[in-house]
């Protein structure tokens, strides 16, 4: 089942029915939105910078937009006339259950729509349930349209998964603020909820520090290249108002040469060549786990970022740590090969913690004996997990932490999976849950080339375009208890070769698909794949609401086949 | 397996040059080269160590009867150099002033530049092969004879120097276009002092001799698959000028839109053209029931009868153009091609025939065949939607001819492009009409037969071009594919190879100039996945390319130098399926600047002499760590003039020039200097 062409709401709900005929509302001139909490009470009189008032104004203005615009695109699709009887509709109702519930992991974001349903001469009232404030933002959504056609219309949606990201970098290029703030706008219209703030890197450290405003003084690549503690609420905020939470990634102890910068004494390897030895990427640069003053440095700013990002998970990071770089220090190599010298070296940052990170069921990742770098590893991991832990957050890391190292990780820790698809089926089989960006589908900066010189190789990975994207099936092949443990996904846009110049069309329409994916699932309820065909419709009609809001969304394919879809399939 | 191939050999070819480099001109790791990083690299260049301030009451001295064109072109670089605050993020330029020098002597101020161009007036006309060189000096007036010869001696010369006035500029070039290149390279030159925001061009005495390796250097745009607005296209030719192309090749019309406004033409209007144009008879036939006209032209010479009809040419944009929103006016035509040959760029259009012609069928069905090809499109043509014009139909040449006579005139060069790629013969042999007068005539229905059709309909298309003044340009397939005899007849027609770098000897050696741009080096729209709808694991046709594959293509490899003067240049094509306003930019620039800096200048360096001849660029090693710093700061540039270029590398990597090599390479050059 399909949505009619003429309502290509995207992400699809999970159910829906309409009128079959022509029957159709239009929207009252005077046309307003009011907000009970139940269907029987009166409305509730909205403090003008509420949430919810905010969101009913953000969609007024939509409606406004709609009134003076059309998109070209359309389909078109016949539609009766407007005649003296066809009824207006004049007022929406929101009744929402819990206007103070919390922006949070696993919170309620269903919503249910009835359009129509109700006669009452020519005006229909418009009864919208929503369960939560936070669906409420996307409950205005499918509605904007100045007529609604194919009435009446009943809407039962809930997302498939709670935690649907993107992953945007802002060390690799500086992003600016306007850009995070537009894309926020554009995560709203598609529903996603997540913003993985990629903020530190080994490039740059943007992130303004009160405690050590040398961190992004030296660490920044200009003096305007930088994130305010006035730009962090303001993210902050903007996403609130959008059901969007903001994670910020505390990238560590990998990639973490900019630090250096400011502070050469809490890394090791700093700019070591050649940098393909020691890191990832250029420049080389990992914390120091033995260095007291990393924790002390640590300890503060994990608080300041605490009080800072109210969301209750915090990214730790975790990527790609290389023990190349480690060894390159005298006393790191001393402490990985000497077992006699350990107590020693653990003396020396002891105070920093001494408890294992959140609770006795802390586990380790492997079976059998741990190797020196990960009892080094696993020395930092304590200390950092037991910090964000005791500052009430719940810590996500990547997948290299439970795959590639043997170390103990806190039992609440979640698991971001980048290398391939089949990872996260051997990291829920350690019991701990997933959230998905594998590269294989979601990487966005995929296909654009080697950057380092001295090479026309292609990217290590390949160029995703948006129907790649739609088919990540993120939970075949699960088990239902499997499926429990993937808490959603991120489609990711690294920074190696994005700035405010392409940001959007890198990120815009494919983040869309991905949308999609998280929100309804690769399958409809009776478990058939989605057509392309009907999803293509929707999602250029998807680009050009994005392009009218002033995002500059790619196209996806010729103008033609905007009009032509059917048309613009390819033979098999 | 292909792209191992490529990485390891140029990474040796690096590696050597690395060392090379690094033997000759140790310690500085930036030698080559004027120090603002010029892009395109001009040909000759030679410099002191000293800054010179630009006066604040800096203008360019022109003579009282210059063309309005430069006096409006130095009005612009004037206003450019004066309201940039750019400041190059790439740690070369100005910042060694040294400091001592400026306290003794004070700055030295530049207070004009001469600007002296030979063909004072503009009476030479844009066009392919006119004289683009410039010299510029900014030295001592006594350095300088007339023509400011350039040599190894006077180069150590300027170099040692110290403070003193008589200080001057000087730019000379042969013509006006010549001298626009040399004022965009002055603009260049000149940079921001961070600390104080003054102008400034370091690094002189400098003497600069430059002029293209190749005279045709070309960006093809299509607006046809996805509308380009005229703010994009104007856009495309302020960055083109920064990077000292002069061709921009307009692929106007193709099968998904017909953008182009014309004007309804009334029986008659046509005649004049009509009597000499076609020079084609017309044979009528009886139709099949349909009451078609089907036309085949066998004798060449005689005269088209048929008085032109009524052609309501104003309905191919209003049926065929996307919205009445997505066009272009004449008006808005001749203003465009103006700006850009304003700027030193010939706008050169391509009506695209008789292939990817769906756009015409919304207004003239009866001229099209095989329309809305789906599902099976793919047995008619490339892509949707497939439609091809009717090679037998008269009405279809009345149509082209129509189109021609308002389309031509409105673009001022004196070549226009004919198409002619993807020809699909299943296309036609599925037409009654053509297959019907092929059985008539005992044409066979194969190959050759084909070819014959596709020959007549060329022949007379191309008629139409030379009545109209223009010498045309064909794709590769009218002589590699279909070996056409009209072609083979025309020595003087331009092919444009596409399909594969290989091809350009095969034409180079049958004697036709070439311009070159294949899909394998120089296809912008490559790498970005299928777009049919229904595909999940589709990649593109074709790869990425990004800016060091594509700055790695020379045009002349594997020729001689006889077949080398055949190559006029070449274009970065940026094809329009996934490509409109919102990302325009991001996908040409600055990738499209690498396959600028081949065209003016090559991709690489001789490292024996320091001074670097693009011509012997076959020895020599390609120089992209070199041009990596300055690319890097060209993109910034074009950013701080309001084009959206997309970062090549982390911000980091660009203020650390030397430090993100390829792991091979993963060496800074003062360490190799060591």
């Amino acid at each position: 089942k399909v949505l009619p062409e003429n309502q290509p709401i995207w992400p699809v709900p999970r159910s829906f029915s309409h009128g079959e005929g022509t029957e159709k509302i239009i929207l009252a001139p005077n046309f307003q939105i009011k907000v009970q909490s139940s269907a029987s009470s009166p409305p509730v009189a909205l403090a003008p910078d509420s949430i919810l008032a905010k969101a009913i104004a953000r969609c007024m203005d939509r409606l406004q937009v709609k009134r003076n615009t059309t998109i070209w695109t359309a389909t078109d699709v016949p539609v009766a006339d407007i005649t003296e009887t066809t009824p207006t509709l004049a007022e929406l109702t929101l009744i929402v259950d819990d206007t103070q519930a919390k922006l949070e992991y696993g919170m309620v974001e269903s919503y249910a729509v009835n359009i129509g349903n109700q006669h009452a001469g020519n005006t229909f009232t418009q009864i919208v349930v929503a369960t939560k404030a936070a669906g409420l933002t996307n409950a205005a959504q499918p509605n904007n349209q100045l007529e609604i056609p194919n009435t009446p219309w009943s809407i039962y949606d809930e997302p498939r998964f709670s935690h649907r990201g993107i992953l945007v970098d802002t060390s690799r290029n500086y992003i600016g603020v306007p850009d995070i703030i537009r894309t926020l706008d554009a995560m709203a219209v598609v529903k996603l909820n997540v913003f993985h703030w990629h903020v530190l890197d080994q490039q740059t450290y943007p992130l303004v520090s009160k405690a050590f405003p040398d961190l992004t003084a030296k660490g920044a690549q200009t003096p305007e290249k930088i994130y305010t503690p006035q730009d962090v609420a303001a993210i902050i905020q903007h996403g609130a108002e959008r059901g969007i939470r903001v994670l910020p990634e505390f990238d560590s102890p990998g990639h973490a040469a900019s630090w250096g910068r400011a502070y050469p004494n809490l890394t090791v390897c700093l700019d070591a060549l050649p940098h393909s030895t020691y890191a990832a990427e250029p420049p080389a640069g990992q914390l120091d786990p033995l260095e007291p003053f990393t924790y002390t440095v640590l300890d503060t700013l994990v608080k300041e970022w605490s009080g800072q990002f109210p969301d209750s998970q915090a990214h730790v990071g975790g990527d790609e740590v290389n023990m190349n770089c480690w060894k390159s220090s005298k006393r790191l190599s001393d402490y990985i090969a000497n077992e006699n010298h350990r107590a020693a070296y653990e003396k020396a940052i002891m105070p920093f913690v001494d408890t294992q990170p959140d609770d006795t069921k802390a586990t380790r990742t492997m079976k059998g004996r741990q190797s020196g770098e990960d009892k080094l590893l696993e020395l930092y991991l304590d200390r950092i997990f037991a910090m964000f832990i005791a500052q009430g957050k719940r810590p996500i890391v990547w997948e290299e932490m439970a795959l590639e190292h043997n170390v103990r990780l806190p039992s609440s820790a979640i698991i971001q999976v980048w290398k391939n698809a089949i990872n996260a089926k051997k990291v829920i089989a350690q019991g701990r849950p997933v959230i998905l960006s594998s590269s294989e589908f979601w990487y966005l900066d995929c296909g654009a080339g080697q950057w380092l010189i001295g090479s026309q190789a292609p990217s290590w990975c390949k160029h995703a375009n948006w129907q790649r994207i739609y088919s990540y099936a993120l939970t075949d092949g699960m088990t239902e208890e499997e499926q429990k443990m993937v808490y959603g996904g991120e489609i990711c846009m690294w920074g190696e070769q994005t700035d405010s110049s392409n940001l959007d069309s890198n990120v815009w329409p494919r983040s869309a698909a991905a949308a999609e994916v998280l929100w309804s699932g690769t399958k409809d309820p009776k478990g058939h794949a989605r057509p392309l065909l009907d999803a293509s419709r929707r999602l250029s009609s998807v680009r050009e609401r994005l392009v009218q809001m002033g995002v500059k969304a790619a196209p996806m394919f010729p103008s033609w086949c905007a009009k032509h879809p059917e048309a613009c399939l390819t033979e098999e | 397996m292909i792209h191992a191939f490529y990485s390891i050999s140029a990474a040796v070819a690096l590696v050597s040059n690395v060392f090379l480099l690094s033997l000759l001109i140790s310690p500085d790791p930036h030698p080559a080269g004027v120090q603002a990083a010029i892009w395109p690299k001009p040909a000759y260049a030679c410099q002191g160590h000293r800054t010179v301030q630009v006066s604040s009451k800096f203008n360019f001295e022109l003579a009282q009867d210059a063309h309005p064109r430069l006096v409006e072109g130095a009005a612009r670089f004037r206003n450019r150099i004066f309201n940039s605050d750019f400041v190059s993020p790439v740690p070369l330029g100005a910042e060694d002033i040294e400091a001592e020098d400026r306290s003794q002597v004070g700055m030295l101020m530049l207070e004009s530049l001469a600007v002296d161009v030979e063909d004072r007036t503009g009476n030479a006309a844009l066009g392919l092969g006119i004289d683009e060189s410039y010299r510029l000096a900014i030295a001592y007036d006594e350095d300088l004879n007339t023509e400011f010869e350039l040599d190894a001696k006077l180069c150590k010369q300027i170099a040692k120097e110290p403070f003193g006035p008589g200080f001057k500029g000087i730019l000379k070039a042969k013509t006006i276009y010549g001298a626009l290149h040399g004022l965009e390279t002055f603009a260049q030159l000149v940079t921001n002092n961070p600390h104080d925001g003054t102008k400034e061009i370091a690094q002189t005495p400098l003497l600069i001799h430059d002029r293209p390796l190749f005279p045709h250097r070309g960006v093809l745009l299509d607006t046809s698959r996805n509308f380009l607005s005229m703010m994009s296209l104007y856009r495309t030719i302020d960055a083109m000028a920064m990077n000292k192309f002069n061709v921009f090749h307009w692929h106007i019309v193709d099968s998904p839109s017909f953008p182009i406004v014309l004007d309804d033409q009334l029986a008659g209007e046509a005649d004049e053209h009509a009597g000499d144009a076609s020079g084609g008879e017309t044979e009528n036939v009886e139709g099949t029931g349909d009451n078609e006209e089907y036309v085949y032209k066998e004798r060449k010479h005689t005269k088209l009868s048929a008085a032109q009809p009524n052609l309501p040419l104003s309905q191919l944009a209003a049926k065929g153009a996307f919205s009445d929103k997505m066009v272009y006016t004449k008006k808005e035509i001749t203003d465009f091609v103006d700006y850009a040959m304003d700027r030193g760029i010939r706008v050169i259009p391509e009506v695209d025939m008789p292939g990817h012609a769906w756009s015409w069928s919304q207004a003239f069905p009866e001229i099209t065949t095989c329309l809305d090809g789906f599902p099976s499109y793919s047995r008619f043509s490339a892509e949707p939607p497939s439609g091809q014009l009717n090679p037998v139909h008269s009405k279809t040449y009345q149509v082209i001819q129509g189109v021609y006579d308002q389309v031509l005139p409105l673009f001022k060069d004196k070549f226009a492009h004919g198409g002619a790629d993807e020809v699909n013969f299943n296309c036609w042999n599925a037409t009654a009409s053509v297959t019907k007068m092929m059985e008539r005539k005992h044409i066979p229905r194969n190959k050759e037969g084909f070819d014959k059709i596709l020959n007549g309909f060329t022949e007379r298309q191309h008629e139409m071009l030379r009545q109209a003044g223009k010498r045309p340009i064909v794709w590769e397939e009218p002589l590699l594919a279909h070996n056409l005899a009209t072609i083979k007849e025309n020595k003087d027609i331009v092919i444009q190879v596409w399909t594969s770098a290989e091809n350009i000897k095969k034409t180079v050696r049958q004697g036709y100039d070439v311009i070159t741009g294949s899909a394998d080096y120089w296809y912008m729209d490559c790498g970005f996945g299928d777009w049919l709808g229904n595909w999940t694991m589709g990649k593109s046709w074709c790869g990425y390319s990004s800016w060091q594959k594509a700055y790695s293509f020379n045009p002349l490899q594997g020729l001689n130098s006889k077949e080398s003067k055949k190559v006029l240049g070449g274009e970065a094509l940026l094809w329009g399926e996934q490509v409109d306003n919102t990302n325009l930019d991001s996908k040409l620039w600055p990738r499209a600047s690498a396959v600028a800096e081949v065209l003016w200048s090559g991709n690489s360096d001789d490292s024996s002499t320091g001074l670097w001849d693009g011509r012997k660029q076959n020895k020599n090693t390609l120089r992209i760590i070199e041009a990596l710093d300055r690319i890097n700061e060209h993109r910034f540039r074009m950013e701080a003039e309001n084009i959206l270029a997309e970062p090549l590398q982390p911000l980091w990597c660009v203020k650390n020039p030397g430090h993100c090599n390829w792991p091979i390479l993963d060496t800074r050059p003062e360490d190799l200097a060591k």
